[in-house]
């Protein structure tokens, strides 16, 4: 789960989300996503495919916020810094399009039976770009590095869960405490973006201004605020499927343009040649001027939370009626333009723990009878953060909820207090927020186990508790779907939040610009810019 | 004498700034902890670490002590989230601001000036009454509202100049100067109405002052005139607001620096807010109340070079 991304609190414009960066739905900090690539992501694409990539050229890209840290064990839990990062570092193991996990760093990675010993083997003749050989002692490094609490690293809860040891030059052991088949997702993603240590110890606290990777290209000028250059790395290990040295850029200037409007207003002045960007508009604006746009989504959306100890929604009737008088269309409608994907599960729709439970469509009768058969006057109040879109969203709800016949008070709270009151367990009725990304279902672990200190919902029901520990254990597919299938059944019949709609994120190019790939599975957006062509 | 009251006049202010800045930060709802380690905050060892590198077990005004402390030797410490140095942050991010600052000002007083004598000198004829209509239009169209149909005009539909982004003049001057042009004219257009109007309306009073009339009838040219006997003693007001708008946009240009993606000391600044960053809002704030403190302090210099009378009352 994120760190804060608080952003523009203040200037609240467009991509500022509820509760941004934290997770209610999700606590985990296994950020792993599955993609979907919207219909014009695809047809971009298959044009690009159709031509032969040119090399050369300088790509200039429009980030949404400045970059905090291109620190990898600081979880780069921005958009911005993931989109430089992805330039910089490679990981262990890579993301295919569908999600599956597939050979990156590491040419190969076995389990035993019990998926407590993973080991992984490492390609070999890889240099990170300072010159320093790419081998086990490295990788063992990094995990070392985030297990250190000095470090404290965003991964340090999870690199606490293992042991980690180099047998010879290219051959890595994880001893992991409790078995965890989805440990190569774990690894495919930030944590396991491997960094030079001899950079680590030269640079010190400026390694995040000064990171070095094995990546396709290197730092040459980091400007906070202004610009990050990064040039081709002359000595990258990768070549294309026709043999042809990658990357095919010269280099990328990253740009920081923190307001949405103007980063669109940018490319289309030709400043930029491609932006990232959460907002709706935009993204509904640049289809309509005829942009290059690649839609991503995964399982992140804005959600509403209850604190089901506290009445009257510790009534799973209560909690019911709100979700069959929630109507999401409108929301997408009034709030987004319509270009956002209504969500009735916490699961992409593409991932392979996606079950069609207890979709619950808007039905304004049902509302009304679950809240008379409830027989008590229900009056809530709903908290969010105070930007705009909060704002909207909230004032739907209430009048949506209100039409069921409940009393709704609308709060707002800043949110660094939102956020303190919310984690440090102080009760509420009903919040708004914001889920994190995933791709394996363990990532639920938290929000939902009985007691847990991440379960925002103080929600508890044995026969989760039981399928979240089977799912945990299970090295087998099958077994592990079938518990999360009773996961989401007897989520979907407690209701102890529902989500809204799923996050948009959005790549939007000129014409010039090919070769994008699918986003990375745990991005949020942010691509790998090792393919990417001018032309 | 008189400078050396001012001065410590000065070092007060900025004292009484800097400790309630102090105090702010410390008293915004909510705990850093939680914003810089999010739900991983209930993991004790790693909020235990950031408590302790924040110094936030230490009592307030100890805390308080070693950052002025280190402020004093040049040490401001160092932002938690991107463990940039605080000085490196006002090193990169103040020259920005500047350079907008000195444009814009020099912009509305290259229009302000020469507009306001025209005004005043045919006080209520037809072009007094078109630059009037004109600075209220100015006046009254928000700063943002202003970037936007710019960037649209000149950016986006005649490509003329660049949307976002600055060039530093190191790099190029013509670069520099395409870069800041939209942004400058934004902040100098409301500028430009305000320095108008002070300036008119002085002027105007000016103009009926019997040393006035006296050098109208020796037959000394109207240019003459407004120049060298209207203009010096009709510039105080105009000096007073110029002074506290330089202050003022040392840290107030957020808008600008926002929608033209500026690396600007006052979005870093409304951003360090945002993310709890104490140690680089501190630092920054101070930056600004000592550039405040400056450019009052200019002022009254100069209302004392404008007329001496000033230094002796």
């Amino acid at each position: 789960m994120s760190r804060l991304r608080v952003g523009l609190i203040v200037l609240a414009v467009g991509a500022a989300v509820v509760a941004e960066g934290c997770s209610g739905s999700s606590s985990s900090s296994k950020t792993t996503a599955t993609t979907t690539v919207g219909a014009t992501g695809a047809a971009q694409t298959t044009t690009a495919a159709a031509q032969t990539p040119k090399s050369g050229g300088t790509l200039r890209f429009g980030l949404e916020s400045d970059v905090a840290t291109l620190d990898e064990a600081q979880g780069l839990a921005q958009p911005a810094d993931k989109a430089i990062a992805l330039s910089i570092y490679d990981p262990l193991l890579g993301f295919k399009p569908d999600g599956s996990v597939g050979p990156y760093l590491a040419s190969a990675v076995t389990h035993s039976s019990d998926a407590k010993t993973w080991t992984l083997t490492l390609n070999q003749g890889i240099t990170f770009s300072d010159g320093t050989p790419f081998n086990a002692d490295a990788v063992v490094a990094h995990f070392k590095r985030l297990q250190d609490p000095a470090t404290k690293s965003f991964w340090y809860t999870d690199a606490a869960k293992f042991t980690v040891t180099a047998p010879d030059e290219s051959t890595v052991v994880f001893q992991l405490s409790a078995p965890n088949v989805a440990f190569e997702n774990d690894i495919a993603g930030t944590e396991g973006y491997i960094e030079s240590p001899t950079a680590v110890k030269a640079e010190g606290a400026d390694f995040g201004r000064k990171p070095v990777g094995t990546g396709p290209f290197i730092v040459k000028e980091y400007v906070t605020g202004d610009h990050v250059l990064v040039t081709k790395n002359p000595n990258y290990w990768r070549k294309d499927a026709n043999g042809v040295q990658l990357p095919y850029l010269d280099a990328i200037r990253f740009v920081p343009i923190p307001d949405t409007k103007a980063r669109l207003s940018s490319l289309q002045a030709g400043d930029v040649d491609l932006i990232q960007t959460a907002d709706s508009g935009t993204v509904k604006q640049a289809l309509d001027s005829g942009l290059q746009v690649q839609k991503i989504s995964g399982s992140s959306s804005t959600v509403i939370i209850f604190d089901n100890k506290v009445a009257p929604v510790d009534s799973v009737l209560v909690r019911e009626a709100l979700d069959y008088a929630t109507d999401r269309e409108t929301i997408n409608k009034v709030v987004y333009g319509g270009v956002r994907q209504l969500a009735y599960s916490a699961f992409a729709t593409n991932s392979p723990y996606y079950e069609k439970v207890g979709i619950q469509t808007f039905d304004l009768a049902k509302a009304k009878s679950l809240l008379q058969q409830y027989g008590k006057p229900v009056s809530l109040s709903l908290i969010c953060i105070p930007t705009p879109e909060g704002n909207e969203i909230t004032q739907l709800l209430q009048q949506m909820w209100e039409a069921a016949g409940a009393t709704v008070t609308l709060k707002t709270e800043e949110q660094g207090q939102y956020v303190t009151d919310i984690f440090g367990h102080k009760p509420y009725q009903a919040g708004c927020f914001r889920s994190n990304q995933f791709v394996d279902p363990d990532d639920l672990y938290n929000s939902y186990y009985t007691g847990n200190s991440q379960n925002l919902l103080n929600y508890s029901n044995p026969a989760v508790d039981a399928a979240l520990d089977k799912g945990r254990a299970d090295p087998n597919m099958s077994d592990r779907i079938a518990a999360y299938r009773t996961m989401q059944e007897q989520a979907a019949m407690d209701v102890p939040g529902f989500p809204l709609l799923y996050d948009l994120y959005a790549n939007i190019s000129t014409s010039k610009v090919h070769g994008l790939p699918a986003a990375e599975a745990d991005s949020l957006g942010a691509i790998k810019t090792v393919t990417i062509w001018m032309g | 004498m008189w400078v050396a009251r001012k001065l410590v006049r000065l070092v007060v202010v900025v004292f009484a700034v800097s400790v309630l800045t102090f105090l702010l930060t410390s008293l915004l709802p909510g705990s850093p902890v939680y914003d810089i380690l999010g739900p991983k905050a209930s993991d004790p060892v790693l909020s235990a670490q950031v408590r302790h590198d924040l110094h936030l077990n230490e009592p307030l005004p100890e805390r308080y002590v070693q950052w002025a402390d280190g402020v004093l030797h040049g040490n401001f410490g160092r932002a938690y989230s991107s463990d940039e140095k605080v000085t490196d942050v006002i090193r990169q991010r103040l020259p920005v601001t500047l350079e907008l600052l000195i444009a814009a000002q020099l912009l509305a007083l290259a229009v302000a000036i020469p507009l306001a004598l025209i005004s005043a000198y045919k006080a209520d004829s037809t072009v007094d009454r078109a630059v009037t209509a004109t600075s209220f239009g100015m006046l009254s169209i928000p700063d943002f509202v202003l970037a936007i149909v710019l960037v649209f005009v000149f950016a986006v539909h005649l490509k003329w100049l660049p949307a976002t982004g600055y060039v530093h003049l190191t790099d190029s001057i013509t670069g520099n100067l395409r870069s800041i042009a939209l942004p400058t004219i934004t902040l100098a257009v409301p500028l430009s109405a305000v320095y108008t109007r002070l300036l008119r309306s002085d002027l105007i009073s000016t103009l009926q002052e019997e040393y006035i009339l006296m050098a109208r009838a020796e037959g000394l040219p109207p240019r003459r005139i407004l120049w060298r006997h209207a203009l010096r003693p009709s510039s105080f007001s105009l000096l007073t607001v110029f002074g506290i708008n330089t202050g003022a946009l040392i840290g107030g240009t957020v808008i600008v620096e926002y929608l033209f993606a500026l690396p600007g000391m006052g979005y870093r600044l409304v951003d360090a807010i945002g993310r709890r960053e104490y140690i680089l809002v501190q630092g920054l704030v101070l930056v600004i109340a000592i550039g405040y403190v400056l450019a009052n302090f200019a002022v009254d210099v100069l209302y004392g070079v404008i007329d001496p009378r000033v230094r002796h009352g």
